[in-house]
C-alpha cells in the first residue's frame, strides 16, 4: 500500500512543481532577504501546499472511489499515504533546510549549524503531515491551503506568547491532527 | 484465519439484505435486498434517483448503510482479503486524477495489489487504450475515461464486476464492446452486476433483473419472469415504475 501511495505522489506533476518552486524560492530568498535559514519562514508555505495536495488530490476526478475500492481498509490506506508523503518530504525538507546555510557559508564563511538544519528538516516534514491531515478534513485544496496559511501567518503570530516553542507545538499537534483526520476519514461517506 | 475465508457456496455471490440509507431526513433506500450470482449478468434497473448508485456505493464500502448488510463473497467489502482480485468496480467518470497519465493511474492500482506491471499493458490493450496510455486523463474523452475505469476494474481479473451505468457516455461501438464483454465474463462463470436506467439497451445482455423504484425493490427474477405478460422489458419496467414522478 505504501508503494501504491508513493506511486501516486510521484506520478502527480503538481508534487514536483511544488517541490521545485519551493526550493527555488528558498534559494532566491536567501540571496535577497536574509542569511541562514530565515527564508524558511516563507518557503514553508510550499510544504503546506505539498501536504494539502497529497490528500486533496484524491478528490479530483473521483479518484477517491478508486482508492477506497482497491484499498478499502481506510485507516491503513491513509497511514500508507502519510508514510509515503513523509518519505517524499524528508529529503526535500533536508534540501531546503540545507540550501540557506550552505549559501551563507559559501558567501560569508559562517559554519553550517547541523543541529539547526536537523530541526528545520523535522519542522518542515511535520508541517507537511499536519497539512495533509487538514486536507483530509477539508477535502478542498484551496480551502486547506488558505486555512493553514491563515493559521501560520495570521493566527499564530497573535497568540504566539501563549504558545510553547513552534517546534513543540508542532510535535504535539501533528499526531493529534493525524488521528482526528483518520477517525473522520473512517467514519464518513466517501 | 478459517472464519475469514468465504464459504465455497458464497464465492462470487453478492448478497444485499435489508439495506436502509437516510440522507437529509429522507429515506433513499427503504430496506432493499437481492442477490447476484456467478455465471449470470444481473441488471439492477430503475429510473434516475431510484437508489441504484446509493446501493452500489454501500456495496463497495464507499458509503455507510443505516441498517442492513451488503456482502461480496459473504463478507462486507472492506473485510475482503484481496479486494482487487475479488471485485472490480466501474462507477461514473474515470476514477482517475486528470493530471496523471492513464498508465500511471493503472500502475498505482496494480502496485496496491502487488500485480505485475505487465498486467497494466494487458488491460490497456483489452479496452483499446494502448495508444492513449501516455496521455493525461484530463485529455481523455468521456468514452476513453469509461474505458480506463473498466481497465482499472479488470486489473485483478476479479470474479465479481460491479458497474454503475456502464453504457453512459459510450459510442455505439463502445456499447457493443461492453455488452459482448460482460456476456463473456458471465459465460466464464463470473458475477456481473450492472445498474442502468436504459431498458432497451439491456434486454439482450442481462439474465436476471432487479427493478428498484423510489428506494424499494419492485420486482426480481429472470428476464422472462420480470418481463412476464408485457411485450418487452421496457414495457414491464414502465408498468412497474409508473407514477415515479419522472
Amino acid at each position: 500500500m505504501i508503494r501504491a501511495e508513493l506511486s501516486k505522489l510521484v506520478s502527480l506533476p503538481a508534487t514536483w512543481l511544488t517541490l521545485a518552486s519551493t526550493l527555488a524560492a528558498n534559494v532566491l530568498l536567501t540571496f535577497v532577504i536574509a542569511a541562514g535559514d530565515a527564508p524558511v519562514a516563507y518557503s514553508r508555505a510550499g510544504f503546506i501546499v505539498l501536504g494539502v495536495l497529497a490528500t486533496c488530490s484524491e478528490y479530483t476526478g473521483g479518484q477517491i472511489r478508486t482508492t477506497l475500492t482497491v484499498m478499502p481498509r481506510r485507516v491503513r490506506q491513509l497511514a500508507a499515504k502519510h508514510t509515503a508523503l513523509a518519505v517524499v518530504t524528508l529529503p526535500a525538507a533536508l534540501a531546503v533546510a540545507l540550501s540557506g546555510p550552505l549559501i551563507t557559508t559559501a558567501v560569508l564563511g559562517t559554519p553550517v549549524g547541523l543541529w539547526q538544519v536537523a530541526e528545520v528538516t523535522a519542522y518542515l516534514t511535520l508541517l507537511t503531515l499536519v497539512s495533509a491531515a487538514v486536507g483530509v478534513l477539508l477535502r478542498h485544496t484551496l480551502a486547506g491551503v488558505a486555512v493553514l496559511l491563515g493559521c501560520l501567518f495570521v493566527a499564530v503570530p497573535f497568540v504566539h506568547e501563549y504558545l510553547p516553542d513552534d517546534m513543540v507545538t508542532l510535535v504535539v499537534s501533528t499526531p493529534v491532527l493525524l488521528v482526528v483526520a483518520a477517525l473522520a476519514y473512517r467514519r464518513r461517506d466517501a | 484465519m478459517w472464519f475469514s475465508r468465504p464459504l465455497a457456496s458464497l464465492v462470487g455471490v453478492i448478497t444485499i439484505d435489508g439495506l436502509v440509507k437516510r440522507r437529509g431526513g429522507k429515506e433513499i433506500l427503504a430496506g432493499i435486498g437481492f442477490e447476484a450470482r456467478p455465471g449470470r449478468v444481473t441488471g439492477f434497473l430503475g429510473p434516475n434517483g431510484a437508489g441504484k448508485s446509493s446501493t452500489l456505493r454501500i456495496l463497495l464500502g464507499l458509503d455507510r448503510a443505516d441498517a442492513g448488510t451488503a456482502l461480496v463473497d459473504g463478507v462486507p467489502f472492506p473485510a475482503l482479503a484481496d479486494p482487487v482480485r475479488t471485485a472490480g468496480a466501474v462507477l461514473d467518470g474515470s476514477g482517475a486524477h486528470r493530471s496523471r497519465t492513464g498508465r500511471a493511474h493503472l500502475r498505482w492500482v496494480a502496485r496496491s495489489a502487488g500485480l505485475p506491471p505487465a498486467r497494466v499493458d494487458e488491460v490497456l490493450a483489452l479496452v483499446g487504450l494502448t495508444d492513449a496510455a501516455a496521455k493525461r486523463v484530463g485529455g481523455y474523452s468521456l468514452g476513453m475515461g469509461r474505458r480506463l475505469a473498466l481497465a482499472t476494474a479488470l486489473l485483478g481479473d476479479p470474479s465479481v464486476l460491479i458497474l454503475d451505468e456502464p453504457l453512459n457516455g459510450l459510442d455505439p461501438e463502445g456499447i457493443r464492446f461492453v455488452r459482448t464483454f460482460l456476456r463473456e465474463r458471465a459465460r466464464s462463470g463470473r458475477t456481473v452486476l450492472l445498474s442502468s436506467h436504459l431498458m432497451g439497451e439491456l434486454a439482450e445482455t442481462v439474465d436476471d433483473v432487479v427493478v428498484i423504484d423510489r428506494g424499494r425493490i419492485v420486482a426480481t427474477g429472470t428476464l422472462a419472469e420480470v418481463t412476464g405478460a408485457h411485450r418487452n422489458l421496457e414495457d414491464a419496467f414502465f408498468a412497474l415504475t409508473s407514477g415515479s414522478g419522472r
